[in-house]
Order: C-alpha cells, then sequence, then structure tokens
C-alpha cells in the first residue's frame, strides 16, 4: 500500500505543490488581511506563496516522469499523454488569472489574498478533473471547482455579484445534483466506479439495461453540460459573468472549459458502446449551442455580457472536435483550447484594462481606445480577430483543423454551420474594432494598463501570433500526444 | 442479514429525486431551493449505499460518505452566499433577484 501511494505521488508533484500552496495562501490571506488593508501584507505573501507554488507546480510537471498510462491512487486518477495538455492548461489559468486579479482596481479593497488562494484549489481541481478515472474523482474534483467558483462570482461588495453568485449557485448545485443521481445510476447498473471497469460492463450490455445506462448517461451529461455552458445548460453563463469580477469571468470562461471537456472525454470513453445512440442528441445540441450563443450576442450592449455569448459561440466550435469522435478532431479540439486560452484571456485583459480606467463595462467604454492607446488597441484587435478565426492568427488555424476534423469525418453539416457561425460572429467582433478606431473616445487622457496587464497582453499576443505563424511544433506534439493513447 | 427491499429502495429514492427536483423548479425561497437541493444529493447517496450493500461492495458506503461532506460543504457555501444577498439585497426570495436580466 505505501509503494503504490509512493509511485502514486511521483506523478501526482504538481498538483501537490498547487494544493499546498492554494491552503498556504488562504490562511495568510485570512490571517493578515484582517484590518481591510486594500493591498495588505495577507494579499502579498498570499500572491508570493501561490506564485512559488505555480513555479514548483510548473517544474515538477516538466520533470514529470514519462506520463503513464497506469493508474495512480488505487485507479482514482490516471496521469496520461491526454491529461498532460489539459495539467498545462489549468497551471496557466491560475497564473493569467493572478495576474489579472492584481491589476483589478474593482478588487482593490477585496480581500485578494482569499482569492489567491480559492484559485489555488480551483486550479488542483481544474487538474484532478482532466485525470480523473472514477467516478469518485470525478465528482469531487466537479465540486471542488465548483464550490470554489460560487465563491469568487460573489467577491465584488455589490449587489448583482451577491445575485450572480446566488444564480451560480442554484443552477449549479441542481446540475451536479442530477448528475450525481445520474452516477448513481450507473454504479447500479454496472456495479462499478471506474472507467475501465464501466467501460467492461457497459460492452455487452442489451436491452432493457441499455436504456437504463442511457438514462444514467443523460443525467450525468448534465452536470458537465453545465460546467462548459453548453446548451440548454447555458442561462447561468451571461449572469455570472456580469456579476463577477472581470479577472474571474475570464478564469471562469477558460478554465473550467477546459478540465470539462476532458472530463467529458474521459467519461464518454468510458461509456464508447453508448456513443453511437447519444451522438445525433450532442451534435444536434452542438449546433444549437454556437448558433444561439453568437446569435444572442449580437445584440449585447455590456462587454462582459457580450463575451459571455461568444464564449457559448467558441464552446460550440470546440464540442465539433469531441462530436467528430476521431483522433483528429480531438487533437483539433486540443489545439483551439490552447488557442482560446490565449485570445481569450488576451481579450479580458483588454476589458480589465478598460474597465480599470472608465469604470464601466458598456461597449461604449471602448470607443476611441485607438487613439487613446494604440498598442491596446491592437492586441484587442488582435484578440478578436482571431476569436473570429481570421489568419494568420491562431485563432484561424484551430477552427481550420476542426472544421477540417469534421468534413473528414462525414459530418458536412456540422462544419457548414461552424463556419456559418464564424460569419456571424464575425460582426460583433469587428463592431469592437469599429468603436475602438472609428468612433470618438469618450474620455480624454492615455490609457496606460499596470505592467501585470502589459505582461499578459505581451504573453497572450505572442502566443496567439507566433503559434498561428508557425503551429507546426504544437502541432506535432498533440498529434503525439493524441496517438500516444485512446482514451 | 434480510434480504435487500430493493425495488422499494430504488423507488423511494427516485420518488426523493422528484421530489427534489420539483422542489427546486418551484420554490422561491433560496434556502428553500437550497434544501431541495439537499433533497437530490440524498436520493443520490441513498441509491449508493443500496447498490453498495447489493453488490457487497465498500466503495458505495464510502461514495456517501464523500457526498454527505460535500453536501456540507454546498451548504455552507450556499448560505454565506445568502446572507450575503440578505445584507445587500435585503431579500432571499428568487424574484426579487432581477438586477441581471438572465
Amino acid at each position: 500500500m505505501n509503494t503504490v501511494i509512493r509511485e502514486s505521488l511521483n506523478a501526482w508533484w504538481p498538483e501537490a505543490w498547487l494544493s499546498l500552496g492554494g491552503l498556504l495562501a488562504m490562511v495568510l490571506g485570512v490571517w493578515g488581511g484582517k484590518a481591510g488593508a486594500a493591498d495588505g501584507r495577507g494579499a502579498r505573501a498570499a500572491a508570493a506563496v501561490l506564485w512559488l507554488a505555480l513555479l514548483a507546480a510548473a517544474v515538477a510537471l516538466w520533470r514529470t516522469p514519462e506520463a503513464t498510462s497506469s493508474s495512480l491512487f488505487f485507479g482514482l486518477i490516471v496521469c496520461d499523454p491526454v491529461s498532460l495538455p489539459f495539467r498545462w492548461l489549468a497551471l496557466g489559468a491560475v497564473a493569467v488569472t493572478m495576474l489579472l486579479i492584481a491589476a483589478s482596481k474593482e478588487l482593490a479593497s477585496a480581500p485578494r489574498g482569499e482569492a489567491y488562494g480559492l484559485l489555488g484549489l480551483i486550479g488542483v481541481g481544474l487538474m484532478l478533473m482532466a485525470e480523473a478515472s472514477h467516478l469518485l474523482m470525478a465528482y469531487v474534483a466537479l465540486e471542488l471547482v465548483s464550490l470554489a467558483s460560487y465563491v469568487l462570482v460573489g467577491f465584488l461588495e455589490e449587489r448583482r455579484s451577491a445575485e450572480a453568485s446566488l444564480k451560480y449557485l442554484l443552477y449549479g448545485a441542481t446540475a451536479s445534483g442530477v448528475m450525481l443521481f445520474g452516477m448513481s445510476l450507473l454504479f447500479g447498473l454496472t456495479s462499478s466506479l471506474s472507467f475501465s471497469d464501466i467501460l467492461l460492463s457497459v460492452d455487452g450490455m442489451h436491452q432493457p439495461m441499455a436504456g437504463a445506462v442511457m438514462l444514467a448517461v443523460l443525467l450525468m451529461l448534465v452536470g458537465l453540460a453545465f460546467k462548459i455552458s453548453m446548451v440548454p445548460f447555458h442561462q447561468w453563463t451571461p449572469d455570472a459573468y456580469e456579476g463577477a469580477p472581470v479577472a474571474v469571468a475570464a478564469f471562469l470562461s477558460v478554465g473550467p472549459k477546459a478540465a470539462g471537456l476532458a472530463l467529458l472525454l474521459r467519461v464518454m470513453g468510458a461509456l464508447e458502446p453508448v456513443w453511437p445512440t447519444i451522438a445525433p442528441v450532442v451534435l444536434g445540441l452542438t449546433i444549437v449551442t454556437m448558433t444561439l450563443g453568437n446569435l444572442v450576442a449580437l445584440v449585447q450592449t455590456n462587454v462582459k455580457r457580450l463575451l459571455a455569448y461568444s464564449t457559448i459561440g467558441q464552446v460550440g466550435y470546440l464540442l465539433i472536435g469531441f462530436v467528430v469522435h476521431t483522433d483528429l478532431g480531438i487533437e483539433a479540439m486540443m489545439l483551439y483550447l490552447i488557442a482560446y486560452f490565449f485570445m481569450n484571456f488576451g481579450a479580458f485583459a483588454c476589458v480589465v484594462a478598460v474597465v480599470n480606467d472608465s469604470g464601466s463595462e458598456a461597449l461604449e467604454a471602448f470607443r476611441g481606445l485607438g487613439r487613446r492607446s494604440p498598442v491596446l488597441a491592437l492586441l484587442c484587435t488582435l484578440f478578436l480577430m482571431s476569436l473570429a478565426g481570421i489568419p494568420p492568427l491562431l485563432g484561424f488555424f484551430g477552427k481550420f483543423l476542426l472544421f477540417g476534423s469534421a468534413i473528414a469525418a462525414d459530418h458536412t453539416a456540422l462544419a457548414l454551420a461552424g463556419i456559418l457561425n464564424s460569419a456571424i460572429a464575425l460582426y460583433y467582433y469587428v463592431n469592437l474594432v469599429r468603436l475602438m478606431y472609428f468612433v470618438e473616445p469618450q474620455r480624454a487622457g492615455v490609457l496606460q494598463p499596470p505592467w501585470m496587464l502589459r505582461v499578459t497582453l505581451g504573453v497572450c499576443g505572442a502566443m496567439t501570433l507566433g503559434l498561428g505563424l508557425f503551429p507546426n511544433a504544437l502541432l506535432q506534439a498533440l498529434r503525439a500526444i493524441v496517438s500516444a493513447n485512446l482514451l | 442479514m434480510s434480504p435487500l427491499p430493493l425495488q422499494g429502495l430504488v423507488v423511494l429514492s427516485h420518488a426523493v429525486f422528484c421530489l427534489g427536483l420539483y422542489g427546486m423548479l418551484t420554490r422561491r425561497n433560496a434556502i428553500g431551493m437550497l434544501l431541495a437541493v439537499e433533497l437530490i444529493l440524498n436520493a443520490a447517496a441513498m441509491n449508493f449505499v443500496v447498490f453498495g450493500r447489493l453488490f457487497s461492495h465498500v466503495q458505495g458506503q464510502a461514495f456517501a460518505l464523500f457526498i454527505i461532506a460535500l453536501a456540507a460543504c454546498e451548504a455552507v457555501v450556499g448560505l454565506a452566499i445568502i446572507i450575503k444577498l440578505t445584507r445587500v439585497a435585503k431579500t432571499v426570495y428568487a424574484d426579487d433577484v432581477n438586477v441581471l436580466r438572465g
């Protein structure tokens, strides 16, 4: 037993470091932030601890022994090659969000130390979601992410922030409860909890048991669909984002989406025999998800709501890679997730800069940004164009691969829907660019973002453009990962 | 041990689950909604215990313990959020929670 734990820990140092850092940051944040100091010692100590933990986790992840497919911790998690990009994305999302939180003026009087602590723990949850190979682990990881997210959404001392977190909590708790009930039914039907045993037991199942498994799977999908805001479980997204601090909204639109898709891949991998039956449902919902997200985004006037609906649309594109159900599709999905990470965090970093300056989240706040801060406006345009899928940016390349994988798998309708949606989406992205360059500014003066934002914008911009021009290395790495193991 | 009345127990857990969902959809008081969620979680926990006993599988019971702990966490977070809402908005009724449009 001891050897199992020792061997498991060997592959699990990144998560261990991050949990330690998160817990310690939490304690420091509560302990040192009592005096109500805006940016007191507690918050700074918490940030320092979490940065160190992130660094240690990154080093550990980099040096991680040849990723194995064997299961760890008695079959609870599996650190296989597929989990690797998702673990990096989780670490990256925590790091970028820390920068955004530190740069946000609206969070200046909030207990930031605790926010860092919660963020570190969510990071652990995201990594666990991506490597869960057991229903218990999947549930615990999902709840870890959810519970801390509810709190982070309500971090502002404002009515709408409290409302947003209450709505998020009520929707989220119901969705995870329904998912849990589905899990319990699946346990009753297969008498096993680990994904590999479930696969064995579902494989030879006949009616009426197979029908009951379908019900269990649909109930489980509710919880996962909620997490990635897939229609019809998307209603919480715009409300939660509008009430949440911008930095938290940025995190929610990237981190949990990536981990949720990873968990979806794992769960559906365990339920492979059921896939042909539910594929039409998921396909239909994918098309509805992207269309609804993009159409409703057209009429938004609040930039956070706009980006929330844009997130729903982007999740629709990402789901294409899942629906086509081929290696190429999974590879395209991973590449687009990486692209989405950089371009969406970049876009949200621009929003943080604008909200810091004007205190307003209306689209009008972007007016004349091209004149007030040319570099910021240029980067913002870059991110928006990448989200819209304009070459030669990484977003274009990702979309190209996604739609290509759909055509290769004979899902022409899916590819067509994606292309049509990209055309619709272009309208609202370009509208924002028009406001920045062709409308007189509302406020005078140069807008100079703080260094944390400049770092974020620089890294995201360089990656969006650089990886878009030279995607080959990334593509080859992902191809090696996907071909190394079939989920 | 006496034989497990499996059918009755599974029907009971489904009934509790449906009651929870019904409560979630009809309650207008945030605390009532939290209680409804609690019913859903306990229905699942009951299933795990029953099936665990049926397969003499200790994992089922262990899962139920985790559900109890996480349900407690959820209640803590939920009540904290509701307290914050009553402080800034003076209401616990979902119909009054309407500053956001969704």
